[in-house]
């Protein structure tokens, strides 16, 4: 199993550049262009690093996640952060969109057994995130095809049925874990 | 991931697993973390 480490993406660090870099050389090697590429999630992604995108306002907080593998240093999946307060739910919640695998990933150049390894270990990053830097207590996924709803409906069902979160239901085109 | 909780990171990857189980191979790759599966490409544009 790849272990992954979900980092976040920012104009001064350089993050942004090396994960840009990393999924343009990415691209170069599967024979496909970059600007070619997601071009409406990496817009959003890209607007939200340079402040283009800004968040509605205190308290919410917006900011793009990375998945970066620990054997390779490559990213192998980015999304949009949005941590928000929603009425009638305790406490802040983290919404997960935009979210996108690398291009090796989507032109098959990765064996598909990786694919377990990157859901695991963004769903992991996502609720790790929401336990220091975004703190949450709820986490939402958007879910934006009915395939994406077929597939979380399963994991969801699982994990409920693990009873490590208070609870995890889908909701039309959510999936809200619940965690205390 | 080291500090996640070691019985949620193991809930996660059955739950993963028991999806993907569920899906396929070919179920996840419909999803919309693909781009390919969304033919996400670039928009046309106009000639001036």
């Amino acid at each position: 199993m790849v272990d992954f480490t979900i980092c976040s993406l920012e104009l001064d660090d350089g993050t942004w550049s090396a994960f840009e870099a990393d999924w343009k050389a990415q691209c170069a090697k599967a024979g496909e262009g970059y600007d070619d590429y997601a071009p409406n999630s990496l817009d959003v992604l890209r607007g939200i690093v340079d402040g283009r995108v800004p968040p509605v306002g205190p308290p919410d907080r917006v900011g793009v996640s990375a998945l970066r593998s620990d054997e390779d240093g490559c990213f192998y999946a980015a999304c949009m952060l949005n941590l928000v307060r929603l009425p009638r739910l305790t406490g802040m919640t983290l919404r997960v969109r935009h979210v996108i695998v690398s291009p090796l990933i989507d032109f098959g150049i990765m064996d598909p057994n990786l694919y377990a390894d990157v859901l695991i270990g963004l769903v992991g990053g996502v609720i790790h995130i929401s336990e220091s830097i975004f703190e949450a207590n709820n986490i939402h996924f958007h879910l934006r095809s009915p395939a994406d709803i077929d597939f979380f409906r399963a994991f969801g069902k699982a994990l409920d049925g693990a009873d490590v979160f208070r609870s995890v239901q889908n909701h039309g085109a959510w999936l809200h874990i619940e965690k205390t | 991931m080291d500090k996640l909780n070691p019985k949620v990171m193991e809930a996660i990857r059955v739950a993963v697993h028991q999806a993907i189980a569920e899906v396929g191979i070919e179920g996840v790759r419909a999803m919309s973390l693909f781009p390919s599966a969304q033919k996400e490409r670039a928009p046309y544009k106009l000639a001036a």
